[in-house]
């Protein structure tokens, strides 16, 4: 390898590391804020993380049932905020009770919760809408996931990363892998 | 597919352009924050943890006064159990209070033989233990007399009047050396002593 690429890749992962560091103490100060009783700083998290708890949540369970969710994610985490062992790593830590609580979900739901999905196929744009969110559902969990937060809540690879506690790499690695199964999930031809 | 697009948003892909209109319906809109539990469960849950963390302080209160005292008592009847029994263990005389009058010396001479010439002169013999003084001192229980068992009281009295009949005895012998005609005197009134 060349010098110049060496001294590019270098130049490259300390420039990731100094700006990775910022949002990392910024979250820490918001966690502290938080234990400290500011609520401001619990409405701050709440905006700052919401999509991202809510792309995790959606990834899983019936629509309906994951705005309740995403309030369950936040108000269980405000409890347990002592818990919390690294103050930098809130993201991937309410990722992970978003996740936990999906799952308590199927473990205390009733075949009757699934019938609000089909409710929207009379609208086409919905249909289709639910058809793609169908196709993503069926995929591995770290393919839906990033998915959704890509697809779904807009959020760019960066920012899927930073918030879930993810690597760079990893996300990337889902979202290629993930579009190329939503392809073949939905039946669309490859154009190369 | 661009992946620049994929990836970060910058460019443009239609495919995944399209993918992000179809699916914009499901996108997270903006709510207010959920109401701070702080606020509803405080009150009533608050109370409850105060008055278990004051019965849990009263117990361990509690259990603490009923239980250092008694390893103290328990310890101390222990220490003062232990030094008695030493103490009966090497001299039995020792035990008994108000014999303060022990000797600290005692004189022995010799019985006459074939070793005793060897040593023609008394000697000197310290006692083993510092006796009751010691005693008395370090314990507690200066003023609680030592209960004697039957055998240790029989044994007692043994020892009293085997005490007697040597002092007798040395008297006699001392009576004798020194010539004195009222020893025989001196040994009735020992046997008379006896039989009492």
């Amino acid at each position: 390898m060349p010098d110049h690429e060496m001294t590019g890749d270098l130049f490259l992962f300390v420039r990731t590391e100094a700006t990775a560091a910022s949002p990392a103490r910024a979250e820490a100060g918001l966690v502290e804020r938080i234990s400290a009783g500011d609520e401001e700083a619990f409405g701050e998290l709440y905006r700052r993380y919401a999509p991202m708890v809510h792309g995790i949540v959606l990834a899983r369970v019936p629509r309906d049932e994951v705005d309740d969710i995403v309030q369950d994610v936040f108000i269980a985490a405000y409890k347990s905020l002592t818990t919390l062992r690294d103050n930098n790593a809130v993201g991937g830590w309410l990722a992970m009770i978003a996740r936990n609580r999906a799952t308590e979900y199927f473990r205390r739901a009733k075949p009757a919760d699934e019938l609000s999905e089909d409710l929207g196929k009379n609208d086409p744009s919905r249909a289709e809408a639910n058809e793609v969110l169908a196709a993503i559902r069926s995929m591995p969990d770290s393919y839906r996931e990033t998915l959704v937060l890509r697809l779904v809540e807009g959020m760019t690879s960066r920012e899927i990363a930073e918030q879930t506690g993810l690597s760079p790499d990893s996300v990337r690695v889902n979202l290629h892998r993930g579009m190329k199964l939503l392809r073949q999930n939905l039946g669309i031809e490859v154009k190369r | 597919m661009n992946e620049e697009y994929l990836w970060d948003k910058t460019g443009g892909d239609a495919e995944i352009e399209g993918f992000e209109k179809v699916l914009q319906t499901f996108r997270y809109k903006a709510d207010e924050p959920p109401t701070l539990p702080a606020k509803t469960f405080s009150l009533a849950e608050k109370p409850r943890r105060n008055w278990f963390q004051l019965g849990f302080v009263v117990a361990f209160a509690s259990v603490a006064v009923l239980t250092v005292p008694t390893i103290w008592f328990l310890a101390t009847n222990r220490d003062l159990s232990i030094r008695t029994e030493m103490v009966r263990t090497h001299d039995p005389v020792l035990t008994v209070a108000g014999q303060n009058d022990v000797p600290e010396k005692i004189a022995i001479r010799p019985a006459s033989g074939p070793e005793s010439k060897r040593t023609s002169s008394s000697r000197t013999i310290k006692p083993a233990i510092k006796p009751l003084k010691t005693v008395a001192v370090n314990s507690k229980s200066k003023d609680q007399p030592v209960k004697l068992t039957k055998e240790e009281k029989y044994a007692y009295g043994q020892l009293m009047l085997a005490l007697s009949i040597t002092e007798s005895k040395l008297k006699i012998v001392r009576d004798t050396i020194a010539g004195d005609d009222e020893s025989k005197s001196a040994l009735q009134r020992d046997k008379d002593l006896f039989q009492k």
